[in-house]
């Protein structure tokens, strides 16, 4: 998935400052499920209780994002009761400069069983930012076949 | 071999007079039908627009109501028509029955709300109601900007599975 996560800072705590990814189209692929993971690195200075947040919003009619997000790639900032409107996939320590990785969450199950037409990660940082490099998110769309 | 695959149908509005809503003055949608639509499901969304910033703990509640047999609806006072939902202020007696859709905290720095996408089967213990429709609980005293119809809305993707 495309989102930018090189030396992505830290947020304030009364707020959720972060990046959003490019969004996922499922009206062409007609996956049931996508299992999203992926890997963060801490950056110098990590250290305890260094904590990275991570989202995943959808759309309800393929243009407008639950929370306000775009289609892109790119910084947002939402308030903390903003967050309500959103999914919780995962909260990952990362407290070293090691790369942890983190997931499969199936994406279905965060909006009650179904893979919205289209959706997204979103990730905050609560902590000293990011490395420079190592990171990844990525997603396996899921079929389900029968005989 | 068969794949199952999820097919999104054609996005369609809930029926909600939104010049009518406001504080004391919640509202009720005209039920949907799926009596020969026959959905599996229903993603469910909407987006706010205010004409000015609410006050802080201000909120809007959005609810989920259903039949069981196609006549009688869920919660107090619901009939399955657009219009004034009977009870001006939410008690334990009128959300009986209804299932919660979405608290939406009115704290945004933006003037833009939008929540979902919900699963309505999720919120009916994974069967989709013959009928059913959307109760607004509007516990904000701000006034939506009503000027252009889109500003604001209440709409569901309908969602059906099929075998290829």
């Amino acid at each position: 998935m495309t989102i930018s996560l090189n030396s992505l800072s830290n947020s304030a705590t009364n707020t959720a400052a972060g990046r959003q990814s490019t969004v996922i189209d499922n009206s062409s692929a007609l996956a049931i499920d996508a299992l999203v993971g992926g890997q963060l690195t801490g950056g110098a200075g990590a250290g305890s209780g260094d904590v990275v947040r991570i989202f995943a919003f959808g759309s309800y009619d393929g243009t407008s994002f639950g929370g306000g997000f775009g289609a892109s790639d790119a910084a947002i900032t939402l308030t903390l009761p903003a967050l309500t409107l959103i999914r919780e996939l995962a909260s990952v320590y990362i407290e070293t400069l090691t790369a942890v990785p983190w997931g499969p969450f199936p994406i279905a199950q965060f909006f009650g069983g179904v893979l919205p037409v289209k959706w997204g990660i979103f990730i905050v940082v609560y902590g000293a930012p990011l490395n420079s490099s190592g990171h990844e998110l990525r997603y396996t769309p899921v079929k389900r076949t029968g005989t | 071999m068969a794949t199952i695959t999820p097919s999104y149908g054609t996005i369609t509005a809930i029926n909600i007079d939104w010049t009518l809503i406001g504080l004391s003055a919640n509202r009720q949608s005209d039920a949907v039908d799926n009596s020969s639509n026959l959905m599996d499901d229903a993603l469910i969304g909407g987006k706010f627009l205010f004409t000015g910033n609410p006050t802080t703990s201000d909120l809007i509640g959005v609810y989920a109501y259903g039949s069981y047999d196609g006549t009688t609806f869920i919660g107090n006072g619901v009939t399955g028509s657009e219009g004034t939902y009977g009870n001006t202020l939410f008690d334990s007696q009128s959300l009986d029955g209804l299932r919660t859709v979405q608290i939406i905290p009115m704290v945004f720095a933006s003037l833009s709300y939008i929540f979902g996408p919900v699963s309505l089967v999720n919120l009916f213990n994974g069967i989709m109601p013959i009928k059913w429709g959307i109760i607004v609980d509007w516990k904000t005293g701000a006034s939506l900007d009503t000027s252009v119809s889109t500003n604001n809305e209440i709409r569901y993707t309908p969602l059906t599975y099929v075998i290829n």
